[in-house]
């Protein structure tokens, strides 16, 4: 089971360094749309460092939006889909390494990423410190929460739109808990509360989208 | 080539009652009833549009018929989708091969998803396994670069590294040279003097010798 | 006994028999609890001594809301039926329950905004209740939006199914998270539903008018629901022999 968890997170990871161009597309999409909300509403140092955190997330739902239809779309067309599925290893295991290493793909950039732009937003040290946790705990259950939102869409030809009203009303627990978070940070208050929150929704996530994903994806693929 | 190979342990007889599958509110076929023992091969038959890959993907587990049900040893493939999924392979249209990935890789993922009795180290296999389908070289080629034949020896290498006794094949000869012909062929044949079971939709005749071969025409029985 | 009486509940005739016979019983209820309810709310029931007569809105926006939530509950029942015992009927009740569903939502989205304005002066405040709302409004149109991008309506029913139960696990955790933006954001300024206590004659008619939105829910759900069955049953035998014997 382990082994077959590994060979596909392997796999998976093979094939987005065989890609390198499409690698940065959805960070470049991230920094691009954080480097719009300066323009949109003005420079002004006090209001932008109030919405930072608010910015750099919702930028950060955007761009895990744009990435999701990859961890299955491609796998859908060429039958790899299929053959997981008639497989002898159990499809939310497999599901679980093809979320993983999609987090690994389009998330962990982000992470890496998110905080250097809140420092070109203003955001101060202990702010920046929260977001890179928040990042870090929050990310994961995007990628999540959108397999089952992919896996739901994915035999459709126009499934674009479609999936992003699925999935994007499912990311607004993490966008409140993550945002709060370092808004609280940056006021000088704890943290703990809405850090605990955003820990349990990606044990919740990680533990339960695999089965709903593994439901869907039969639905698509029969 | 293919005689070094051990008959199978696991093959049992493949039988199905009074299938029935309704797509877009009317039947696509109904009163489907087969019985196919160990060394039988069943030729499905019918024009473009009678179900007969819908009837392989129900065969597979991937699609459920609306009435009646598949049976591995008398026992609802439903019930033992583990044991019966380790005694399948199947070729469909889209060959699950991703393009991005070595031979060899494609192979070991294909091994670690089947369970293969053999070991993803093994090289030994792996050499013979690629000997046998004409692919020795090629190891490490991209299967982007292979010819459309040597890509469906590759998705029949798979058939053999899973050791399956029973074969899902949706037009195995279609776009393949005569010698790519004789090669799926002699598999077949091969398989099937091993003990196992073969499930085949073919424009073509296929030439197998001393083969019991039934024949089941889809769009007669609509 | 109880499975049985589900298996046969999942027969599409008798379904479609005891919808029948039902619908006549259910609109009577129905009428008259809307009578009684509106009449109760809107006549009988005093004013009250902040908010005057506008609170009167209460009637048609508290047992909406009611029913936003209800519904969504009784799509994750169905769809659960649906998943693990393929019963045809509840992938029809489920599917036919979004548009009922998103109406609620939307109408107690719009009775609570006309409220807010004689409340806090603006025609929208972004208070947890309506913003909950809002979403629930969202994860509503997204069922329905995947329903009818699917064209192999089986196939879209499970699809739906699916999504409801997701929904379900996230509606509470949607909930809570809103609900705490909401308290940081702007402090429990918000009081409408503080009151510590109501006064009889103010809930009675709440309650009817509450059983009436129910009643009203399970007509149409029902009319919808053997609609959609006579359409997809259109090639089966019952169906042939129901309209030979209307016809002769």
């Amino acid at each position: 089971m382990l082994q077959a968890f590994l060979i596909i997170l392997q796999r998976d990871l093979i094939l987005a360094i065989r890609h390198r161009a499409e690698l940065m597309n959805p960070m470049l999409f991230f920094v691009l749309v954080v480097v719009l909300f300066p323009l949109g509403i003005g420079a002004e140092a006090t209001i932008l460092e109030r919405i930072a955190p608010g910015i750099i997330w919702i930028a950060a739902l955007l761009s895990a939006l744009l990435s999701l239809d990859r961890i299955f779309r491609t796998d859908m067309e060429d039958g790899s889909l299929e053959q997981m599925l008639i497989s002898a290893q159990p499809m939310s295991l497999l599901i679980l390494a093809k979320i993983i290493a999609h987090w690994i793909i389009t998330g962990l950039p982000v992470v890496l990423v998110g905080p250097l732009l809140a420092l070109f937003l203003g955001l101060s040290a202990e702010g920046i410190e929260t977001l890179f946790f928040t990042l870090l705990l929050g990310t994961p259950v995007l990628s999540a929460i959108g397999s089952v939102g992919v896996a739901l869409t994915v035999g459709l030809r126009r499934g674009g739109v479609v999936l992003s009203l699925l999935v994007l009303p499912l990311y607004v627990p993490v966008l409140i808990f993550a945002s709060q978070a370092v808004d609280a940070a940056a006021a000088g208050f704890p943290t703990a509360a809405p850090i605990a929150m955003l820990s349990a929704l990606l044990l919740l996530s990680l533990s339960l989208t695999p089965w709903a994903a593994s439901a869907a994806l039969k639905m698509s693929v029969s | 080539m293919f005689k070094s190979l051990p008959a199978y342990t696991k093959s049992k007889r493949l039988s199905v009652k009074n299938l029935a599958v309704e797509k877009q509110d009317r039947w696509l076929f109904q009163n489907i009833n087969f019985d196919l023992q160990p060394k039988e091969v069943l030729h499905l038959e019918g024009e473009n549009g009678s179900g007969k890959t819908t009837l392989l993907r129900v065969l597979c587990g991937l699609t459920i018929a609306d009435e009646g049900d598949v049976y591995w040893n008398d026992v609802s493939i439903q019930k033992q989708s583990y044991d019966y999924h380790l005694q399948l392979s199947y070729v469909g249209h889209s060959d699950g091969i991703k393009q991005d990935l070595t031979v060899v890789e494609n192979l070991r993922v294909a091994m670690v998803l089947s369970r293969s009795i053999y070991k993803v180290s093994d090289k030994q296999i792996l050499g013979d396994i690629l000997k046998n389908i004409g692919l020795e070289n090629k190891e490490d080629t991209l299967a982007f670069h292979l010819s459309a034949g040597q890509r469906r020896r590759l998705a029949f290498a798979r058939c053999l590294l899973n050791d399956s006794a029973l074969w899902i094949l949706d037009e195995p000869l279609t776009a393949l040279d005569i010698k790519g012909i004789a090669f799926i062929e002699q598999a077949i044949q091969a398989h099937i003097e091993r003990g196992g079971l073969a499930v085949i939709t073919s424009h073509q005749p296929l030439n197998i010798k001393n083969v019991r071969c039934t024949r089941l025409n889809l769009s007669a029985v609509a | 006994m109880i499975m049985r009486f589900i298996y046969q509940l999942g027969s599409p005739p008798y379904f479609y028999a005891l919808s029948g016979r039902l619908l006549p019983w259910l609109s009577g209820l129905c009428f008259i609890l809307f009578a009684a309810g509106l009449y109760g709310g809107l006549v009988l029931a005093p004013a009250d001594y902040q908010q005057g007569d506008s609170f009167r809105i209460i009637y048609i926006h508290v047992p909406a809301a009611w029913m936003s939530l209800f519904v969504y509950m009784i799509m994750a029942f169905s769809g659960a039926m649906a998943l693990i015992w393929r019963i045809k009927i509840a992938e029809i009740i489920l599917i036919n329950s979004a548009h009922i569903g998103a109406v609620f939502t939307f109408l107690a989205l719009v009775t609570g905004s006309i409220w807010g304005k004689p409340m806090w002066g603006t025609w929208w405040v972004w208070d947890a209740r309506l913003t909950s709302e809002l979403l629930l409004l969202f994860l509503y149109l997204g069922i329905i939006a995947l329903y009818s991008a699917i064209d192999d309506k089986r196939k879209a029913a499970r699809a739906v199914a699916i999504l409801a139960l997701v929904g379900v696990v996230n509606i509470p955790i949607i909930h809570y998270s809103v609900e705490w933006w909401s308290t940081l954001h702007q402090g429990p300024t918000v009081t409408k539903f503080d009151k510590p206590s109501i006064d009889t004659r103010m809930l009675i008619p709440l309650l009817l008018m509450a059983f009436a939105y129910k009643f009203l829910y399970a007509i149409v759900v029902l009319l919808r629901a053997r609609n959609d069955l006579l359409w997809r049953e259109r090639r089966s035998q019952w169906v042939a022999t129901l309209f030979s014997k209307e016809g002769a």
